[in-house]
Parts: structure tokens; sequence; C-alpha cells
């Protein structure tokens, strides 16, 4: 077992510890619980021919908000709580590399980040098949589930970014939402603003925001994945909306650019200054 | 200069400037294979600073920090595998147990297996945490916390031990058990570099001392060298009835002294150390009449030497 292992354990049970992360990941489980709950309600007319496609509801309402502040907030974390509560000197002080525990404490809080979006995917396909009886196109998630990932990883950088950059959690917490909330609205807004007055510009802008390739992404590659289904135009309500006909490999490039960004700047501060110790 | 043979930490005008202004330094010292090295000062005064360079957790302003010829800078990884160290505010994470803290430290230095449980139970028998070994740290006083914060430092058996206030918040009766920690890793040769502020704790330990005030070495040398010649030397004088303003008078103008103190039918007579000036008191006692009962040498203790480095940087 080497360092890095060691550290992704630890860091796997420190996150899991914080009670605001196990709060966003119960709120994602309600959420999916509460859309299966609607879904059963409506007259089968409705949802007759999305039957066999509706484990694409549960796995894509996540990914346009709560995965990405779910990450946010494991990313935004993953340092400044070592620094908050005084165990960086701990952890470095003991035989590794600073390269081992930025390793392994990236990985760690990744490591919850899939484990997360792996759960509530097997969750929504478990709920799918048994209130809608068997499902289709499942062979999609190959590379959804991916993309989903992918998805989740600008935020969980930006977060991380600005966990070591500040070295306090709330700070970086706050900061990363703000980012991540500013970018939506402002994308809705310029969106709103574009279509009315037709400025391809402003349009333009928009992607280069952090949500733009991160909340896009999966829907993008799924409901591309079922264009050949017969599946009628806007047949996943909102969700659909997202998928603007754009090319996966922009989204895909916009939120590996913030990802790598984010980390490559997260690495620099750790590797170059010295460890603050615990604020008195 | 580079570390000399038998060296273990070579610190070497060390200088850290601070973005909110502060600056420690120039602090220097030397630490051989072996040495119980007290690090003392006020607080403030630069001892974490100058550990925390040593350890790799700070880099240096400018000046040179080397342990066991490497830049702990740089290599700090290489560096610590060969040193433990526990720090002044130990803090670990609260959800483990003392068990899980001493195994974690203890796989990061390659134990496995057997191995690690024997070293383990080892550590948590030398400190007195076997009782406690399976409770949460979130739940430990801050003496047992402190405790902990040494056994993880012993782990593996490091070759120098860094120790940043060892005592403090620990009660008299863990104070003992660390002593004897301390006293036990130096008799199998290792090395040890403690700081603390209390010099008497420093005085029991120490065979070499390191002392710095305002952020700069004012000294550094054996304990011995220190007590015996820094601060001159003082003689004890007990008469049968109290000296009179002449006797002291005639003491305080002998060749050498420095000063001169009465307390009831006790005297204490400070001297340079260039001059023995034991004959020339008894005689001046023995002429007044006042009945010699004891005359002794004694050495300052480190607290005072201290005191007196300390008034003296003050005078400039």
């Amino acid at each position: 077992m080497g360092a890095v292992d060691v550290l992704i354990g630890y860091e796997l049970r420190r996150v899991m510890a914080k009670k605001r992360v196990l709060i966003l990941t119960a709120a994602v489980f309600l959420t999916e619980a509460g859309l299966y709950f609607v879904l059963t309600r409506m007259p089968p007319s409705l949802t007759g021919p999305l039957s066999p496609y509706v484990w694409v509801v549960g796995f894509l309402a996540p990914t346009i908000g709560l995965v990405q502040v779910t990450s946010l907030m494991i990313g935004s974390t993953v340092f400044s709580d070592e620094y908050e509560a005084g165990t960086a000197d701990f952890w470095l002080t003991r035989p590794i590399s600073r390269s081992e525990y930025y390793a392994g404490k990236v990985l760690g809080g990744l490591a919850l980040v899939c484990s997360i979006v792996l759960s509530y995917t097997a969750f929504s396909v478990g709920i799918s098949w048994f209130a809608f009886g068997s499902q289709s196109r499942l062979d999609l998630l190959l590379t959804a589930l991916p993309a989903s990932i992918a998805a989740a990883l600008p935020f969980y950088a930006i977060g991380l970014a600005l966990s070591e950059g500040l070295r306090r959690g709330m700070l970086s917490t706050v900061l990363s939402t703000l980012v991540f909330f500013g970018s939506y609205i402002f994308e809705s807004y310029a969106n709103v603003i574009a279509t009315f007055t037709g400025d391809r510009a402003l349009l333009e802008l928009t992607r280069y925001l952090p949500t733009w390739g991160s909340v896009r992404l999966t829907s993008e590659v799924v409901l591309r994945g079922l264009s050949g289904t017969g599946l009628p135009a806007g047949a996943f309500g909102p969700l659909s909306g997202l998928s603007g006909g754009v090319s996966v490999e922009l989204l895909l490039l916009n939120a590996a650019a913030y990802t790598a960004l984010a980390m490559v700047l997260a690495w620099l501060r750790l590797r170059l200054s010295d460890v603050t110790r615990r604020a008195q | 200069m580079a570390l000399s043979r038998g060296e273990v930490i070579l610190v070497e005008r060390l200088v850290k400037r601070y973005a909110d202004g502060g600056e420690v330094g120039p602090i220097s010292l030397r630490v051989g294979k072996g040495d119980v090295y007290g690090f003392v000062g006020p607080n403030g005064s630069g001892k974490t600073t100058t550990l925390r360079a040593v350890l790799g957790l700070l880099k240096p302003t400018s000046g040179r920090v080397e342990v066991f010829g490497m830049d702990p800078w740089r290599e700090a990884k290489r560096v610590n595998s060969l040193l433990g160290y526990s720090p002044e505010l130990p803090n670990f994470p609260a959800f483990l147990s003392a068990r899980q803290v001493l195994e974690v430290t203890g796989k990061l230095r390659g134990l496995r297996g057997e191995d690690l449980k024997r070293e383990v139970e080892r550590v948590l028998d030398l400190t007195g945490l076997v009782n406690h070994a399976d409770r949460r740290v979130g739940n430990f006083s801050k003496g047992m916390v402190q405790r902990l914060s040494i056994g993880q430092a012993l782990i593996g058996d490091p070759e120098l031990l860094v120790l940043d206030e060892p005592m403090l918040g620990v009660d008299p009766v863990g104070r003992v058990q660390i002593r004897e920690v301390l006293r036990e890793v130096s008799r199998t040769g290792k090395t040890v570099v403690f700081s603390s502020h209390e010099l008497y704790e420093v005085e029991r330990l120490a065979t070499r001392v390191g002392m710095v005030y305002l952020g700069k070495t004012v000294m550094e040398g054996g304990i011995d060298e220190i007590l015996n010649g820094a601060g001159g030397l003082r003689v004890r004088v007990v008469t049968r009835v109290a000296p009179g303003d002449g006797v002291v008078e005639a003491i305080r103008r002998i060749e050498g002294v420095r000063d001169v103190r009465v307390e009831g039918n006790s005297l204490t007579v400070f001297s340079d150390n260039s001059t023995d000036v034991r004959d020339a008191i008894a005689e001046r006692i023995v002429l007044s009449g006042c009945g010699l009962l004891e005359l002794r040498t004694e050495r300052p203790s480190l607290e005072e030497v201290f005191m007196e480095r300390v008034r003296t940087v003050g005078r400039g």
C-alpha cells in the first residue's frame, strides 16, 4: 500500500464525515425519488412512449446542477479542511512528497464524486425498471457515465483550486458556489437576450463560461444517442432543451480546460508555498 | 559551510520573511548525532519557524538548512522518512482513533502486518495510551493529544526526533513519562531536538542548547559550557551573623566581583569567570568576624543565563 492509497482511503472517510456533503448527496437521491414519484402519477398516455427510456430522466436530472454543486462542495474542502484543522502539518511531515499528497487527496475526492454518480445512476435505472418495466438503450451509459463524471470535474477542480488557494473551507465553498451560480445565471440571461436581439457575440461569449460545457455535456451525449429512437422532440421536458446540437468535442474541451487550469493552479500553490499553520 | 561528519542538522543564517511583514532571523544552529538539543526562547522568538524550515514545511527567504545533508524544502519526503515530528499544537484527524493515527503513520513509514501491529502496541504502551487506543482523537484531552503526538513521532524508530514544545499542556505525570521517553531515546543514540520556553525542562534534558531572542540566535553550546561559562562564577556564602555593610562593600571591591546580593545571613557573590574570588571572599568574611559557616560555588540556572543574555542583547 503506497502513500497515495493511504491518502485516498483517508480522504474518502474524511469527506463522508462532512454533513453538508451527506446532505447534498441525500438531496440528489431525494430529487430522483421525487421525479419518479411524479412520473408514476402521470397518465400512461403521456409517459407511455417514454417508458423504456425513463431511466434517462433520473440520470440527467442531477447533471444540470446538483452534481456540480455536490462536486464543488467536495472539492472546496479537500485542502482547506486540513489547514483549518491543523492536520496539513500531520500529513506533510510524514514520508510523503507533496505530489503524493496532492494526488491522494484529489483522487480520494474524485472517487467520492464518481461513487455518487454511479450510485444515483444505479438508483435511477433500478427504480425505472421497477416502476416502468424493462429499460432500453442502457448501452448509452458506457459513454454517458464518463461524460457525467467529466461534467462534474470542472467544478470539483474549481472547488479544489479555491480550497488550496484560500485555505479557508467556508470561503472557498461560498466562492466556488458563486462561480457556479454566477456563470449559470449569466449564461441563462445571455441566452435570453441573444434570442431576442440576435446578438451572436453574446451567445459566443457564453461558450467560455465554466457551466457551458459542464451542464450540457451529459445531456448532449445521451440525447444524441437517443436521436434514432423516434422519441418526440422535447420528450424529456426541460432536459431536452439543453441539447442544442453543439459539438460534444467543444463541450468536452470547455470542461477539460477549466478542470486542467484549476488543477494546475491548485498544484502550483501547494508545491510552491509554505504550509500554513492552523488559524488560531 | 557544509554539514560536517556527525552533524544531523545545520541551520545557517536562516531568515524567514512573512507576507505580513514579520521577519525571523538570522538564526543558526548545529545539531550533532546523539545530541539532545534544547532550542529555547520566548514565544514568537523564531523557534517554530526554524523547526518548520527543518521539516521542509516552509521555504527560507535566505540562509541554508540541511538535514542529514539534504535540503528539506526540496527533499521533504526523504528527510521526513528519517525523522519523527511532534508539533507545538498537535492536531490529528478527529474521526480517527489513536490506534489509526499510529497505523497511518506506520504504514507511511513502510511498516506492514505484524511489524506494524507490534510497533503500534509498543508506542501505545510507551505513551500510556493503551486504554484509550480505540477512542476517537476528537474526544481526547489536551494532554492525551500531546502524548499521542509524541507517540506518532516515535513510530518506526526514526533517527531524529523534532519536538516543538513537547511538554505543553501535559500534566506532571505525563511530563515525567515524556522525560523518560526522551532519555530512553537519547540512550539509544538517536538525536532529539526540542523547543521550549520552559527553561528548567531544557536544563534537565538537553546536552546542547541554542537560544533565540527577538528572532536571532543569541547563544549556542553544550549545556555545561553554557551554565559554567556564560553566567560567570557564583559563590554562595552563609555566615553566623548577618554581614554588615562594611564587609559587603569590602567584598564588592574584590577584583573580578560584579555584584553582591545579601539576604539575611546569606550572601551571593557574582564574579567573572577569569578570577577565582573564593579565597578573597573567605578572608573578608573571617576578618569581619561574621563567622563563616558555608562557602560554595554554584552554577547559574539556564533561566538566569538566558535572562542575563537577554539583558545584554537589550543593552545593545
